[in-house]
């Protein structure tokens, strides 16, 4: 009998990675290389590091991450309980809203944040930490939400049975089984944070700035680029390898995929409670955002509507908001096309026997880890000799964004690969079926929920993008973030209620394409 | 059996190739010319047609950021750019750019503008609106003004030069009376606009923004305020910084005696009469005329500081880090 499971050596296994390293290659560490050889100047290797505005960037950098870190998964963790082991109405609702705010766009969540909370709250650590929780929350419900979700109920009883309270219960038995998903919960929302710009720029205070935003100061408004690029390539590095440490190596993990009737318990009370605070924590800014674009200065009017849509003639405003869903949606759909294959191909590369060496996965976040502006730069400066001189291309955002989206397409399709089992592939290999057949037949029917799930999150990210993007240099016409960005820096009471329009409108788009493409989250 | 594994990935990586290689091989020809600008570059339709039709040149408009990232990508890139002329390089910036050696030949001035202390008028009521700096200190202006960190915002920056061109280097007291009059800092002009200024609903009746926002306020209102109305928001017309637009010619353009012609239209009367209602800027060609909003909103600013660009470049960093340690406690 032949003891290994599938048909191909490791050598080829690891082949199937070549599509997501030449991604990362292009995107993220050529152009950096390239970038560094060029502008850095070797003593700002060290220099850079004693300007003080650089100290205190890094200082809250890690400080507002590992605050909100810490509440993210301190709320995340009882949302997910209640989410996985409790039935009640609005359920399925509350883990769609929860999906969809992890890829909005900060331009407009920002927006609504600052709608929402009483001025005095604006500039403050809290509004900032409460903006983590509401984009990283998802982080925590969908990654330990499987995990718990399969847990078998057996166990807790057994444990009531020979005498657990419920808050042992919780330490030797829940938390240990959720505890390799919490931890890269726990990684993946510090890393979110710690990169945070948008969030900060709008809810931080004048002053408060963290290593991406001083970056960002560095290269365009003080022209020192050597310093900047320093900085990135650090950053870089220290995400890189503390994900690289933090992901611990799974050897024998298997999280088969059994569906589990969620059980009947009702909430009472003060869960009940939490559970509509955390409702209301995602539904207001949303809200908030639906009434501001109603409203143009003091009073009601359907104008920015109008105007956005192009129904109403406004003077000094001419918007084509067809042409700029086209443009995102166009990038959007190549951005999947690319993300996706690329990130399921590199899953199976680190998969073997139902397990998952998830440290080398982990490096696909490498081109997230950098900030824009010197990913924009890098790539400006790196290829523009034929005949590689795509840097003004168009064809270069979507693969930004599909270098962008991959490493959660990774994330979607870990649980789903490992939960394949292995003897279905022996089965079909001995009933005669090719690699490919059995691929086509076997595998990929078994995968649809990573494919939808890789889709789904591959077009929200790359609509919602707006870093990168308006960076790198366009010719054709805008995409809807850089569309909301320009309404919102015009004066005036129609363009703030189009901008808030044209927010919301994305908001829609991307609920309904992650909502209708991934349609049984496995929580 | 037979390793087929490769053949999936294989297909889908060439598929990639040949896609990116297709796409790089779009060329220009003579017959386009790229003009880089910022974002929120929006001529209206049809605003380079004249140039098209006497030259048989269209012009492709290639927007990258604001207007801070577009000179640090064209100084990235200089002698091998992404376009042929670049439009929006303002006096903050024009000293980084000539420094880079982006332009081939002089930039020349198409717009310019003010950045001031705009007021609200309902909101003010019957307090007579400040008209200089040493007014914003006064008590009766006490908790008032709203300002930009200049660190992170332009219209912030402009505020503070304005501020050292007034003050000379007694500027840092003149800030700290201001400190003491209970000055708002936010970190963006959006913020400052849409939050703290009672237009919007914020608290502050004094805000730094343009000398073309009152018209912008006039032709955006809703409903549409019937003509020969007062002006809902005006301007402390000595507190105003110039800023000036240049663009060029960029050095290293393949097609330099079009790229010239294309320069040479933007400062057209053509064109230029084109920008005050889209760009909300004044355009440099004094034969232009301005449009209605303008005559009726805009105030006529004479008196409006402003300094020498290779200082700002060589100071930038010192007086923001000075102004942070006054204003930022």
């Amino acid at each position: 009998m032949v003891s290994h499971s599938s048909s191909v050596t490791a050598r080829n296994i690891r082949l199937l990675a070549t599509p997501a390293t030449i991604l990362v290659l292009v995107t993220a560490i050529i152009p950096l290389v390239v970038l560094s050889s060029t502008v850095v100047r070797s003593s700002d290797v060290i220099s850079i590091w004693q300007n003080s505005a650089v100290q205190n960037a890094l200082v809250f950098s890690i400080w507002q991450a590992l605050l909100s870190t810490i509440f993210t998964i301190l709320i995340g963790l009882i949302a997910t309980w209640y989410l996985t082991r409790y039935q009640f109405r609005g359920r399925q609702a509350l883990i769609a809203l929860i999906t969809v705010s992890f890829v909005l766009p900060t331009v407009a969540v920002g927006a609504s944040f600052i709608a929402v909370l009483p001025t005095w709250l604006h500039h403050s650590t809290f509004a900032i930490v409460l903006a983590h929780i509401f984009f990283n929350i998802s982080i925590v419900v969908r990654t330990v939400g499987p995990r718990w979700n399969s847990l078998q109920e057996d166990l807790v009883h057994c444990a009531h049975t020979l005498g657990a309270s419920s808050l042992q219960t919780w330490r030797h038995v829940i938390l240990p089984l959720g505890k390799s998903a919490i931890y890269s919960s726990a990684a993946l929302t510090f890393f979110m944070c710690f990169t945070s710009y948008g969030i900060i720029t709008i809810l931080g205070g004048p002053g408060l700035a963290t290593l991406d935003i001083e970056i960002y100061r560095r290269a365009v408004q003080l022209g020192d680029l050597s310093g900047a690029t320093v900085l990135a390539v650090a950053q870089m590095l220290f995400i890189t390898i503390a994900f690289l440490i933090w992901s611990r190596s799974r050897s024998v993990e298997l999280t088969k995929f059994r569906v589990v009737a969620v059980s009947q318990r009702k909430l009472s009370v003060a869960p009940r409670f939490f559970v509509g605070a955390l409702t209301v924590l995602f539904l207001a800014p949303l809200s908030a955002l639906s009434i501001a674009s109603f409203r143009t200065g003091r009073s009601w009017s359907l104008s920015g509507w109008k105007v956005l849509f192009g129904m109403q003639n406004q003077r000094g405003l001419e918007l084509d908001i067809w042409q700029a869903l086209q443009t995102s949606g166009k990038y959007a759909l190549i951005a999947s096309c690319i993300a996706l294959p690329t990130g399921i191909a590199a899953t199976y590369a680190f998969s073997k026997n139902g397990s998952t060496n998830s440290r080398w996965s982990s490096l696909a976040i490498l081109p997230l880890s950098i900030s824009p502006v010197v990913v924009g730069l890098a790539i400006l400066v790196t290829y523009d000799f034929a005949p590689f001189e795509f840097r003004s291309s168009w064809f270069l955002i979507p693969v930004v964004h599909a270098a962008i989206a991959m490493p959660f397409v990774v994330r979607a399709a870990l649980p789903v690969v490992q939960g394949i089992p292995p003897e279905l592939r022996s089965a079909a290999a001995t009933l005669g079926a090719s690699p490919w057949r059995r691929f086509c037949l076997v595998e990929i029917p078994l995968l649809r929920p990573a494919i939808t799930t890789g889709i789904a999150f591959s077009m929200a990210i790359s609509l919602g993008e707006f870093g990168a993007t308006s960076f790198l240099t366009r010719r054709e016409s805008q995409t809807l973030p850089i569309i909301i960005a320009n309404l919102f820096g015009k004066a005036g009471a129609i363009p703030r209620a189009s901008g808030m329009a044209a927010s919301l409108l994305l908001v829609i788009v991307t609920g309904i394409i992650v909502l209708s493409v991934d349609r049984k989250p496995q929580v | 059996m037979r390793k087929t594994h490769a053949t999936p990935f294989i297909a889908t990586l060439l598929i990639v190739l040949t896609t990116i290689t297709a796409c790089t091989s779009e060329n220009s020809t003579t017959k386009e010319l790229t003009l880089i600008a910022y974002d929120s570059f929006t001529p209206p339709e049809g605003a380079f047609d004249e140039f098209t039709q006497e030259t048989g040149i269209s012009v492709q408009i290639a927007v990258a950021g604001d207007a801070g990232e577009m000179v640090a990508k064209a100084s990235l890139t200089t002698g091998n750019p992404e376009g042929d002329v670049i439009w929006g390089v303002d006096n903050t910036l024009i000293s980084r750019a000539t420094e880079s050696k982006i332009f081939a030949g002089d930039p020349v001035e198409v717009d310019f503008g003010d950045v001031c202390v705009n007021f609200d008028v309902a909101a003010l009521g019957q307090i007579q609106p400040p008209m200089t700096f040493d007014d914003l200190i006064l008590p009766e202006y006490k908790d008032m003004l709203v300002v930009q960190n200049p660190a992170t915002s332009s219209t912030g920056l402009a505020f503070l030069l304005a501020t050292i061109a007034a003050f000379g280097d007694s500027w840092t007291d003149y800030w700290k009376q201001l400190v003491n009059n209970n000055v708002q800092v936010v970190d963006s002009w959006d913020e400052a606009y849409y939050t703290s200024f009672t237009r919007y609903g914020g608290d502050r009746p004094l805000v730094v923004s343009y000398s073309t926002s009152p018209p912008a306020e006039v032709i955006f209102a809703d409903p549409p305020l019937p003509t020969g109305s007062p002006a809902l928001t005006g301007v402390a017309s000595e507190t105003c910084f110039r800023q000036v637009e240049y663009a060029g010619v960029l050095r290293g353009t393949h097609f330099t005696k079009q790229a010239q012609q294309l320069v040479d239209y933007l400062t057209s009367p053509t064109f230029q009469a084109l920008l005050p209602e889209s760009l909300f800027v004044y355009p440099a060609n004094k034969d232009v005329e301005l449009p209605q909003s303008f005559i009726d909103y805009a105030p006529k600013i004479v008196n409006s500081f402003s300094l020498p660009s290779e200082e700002i470049a060589k100071n930038r960093q010192s007086w923001t880090d000075q102004w942070s340690a006054i204003v930022l406690q």
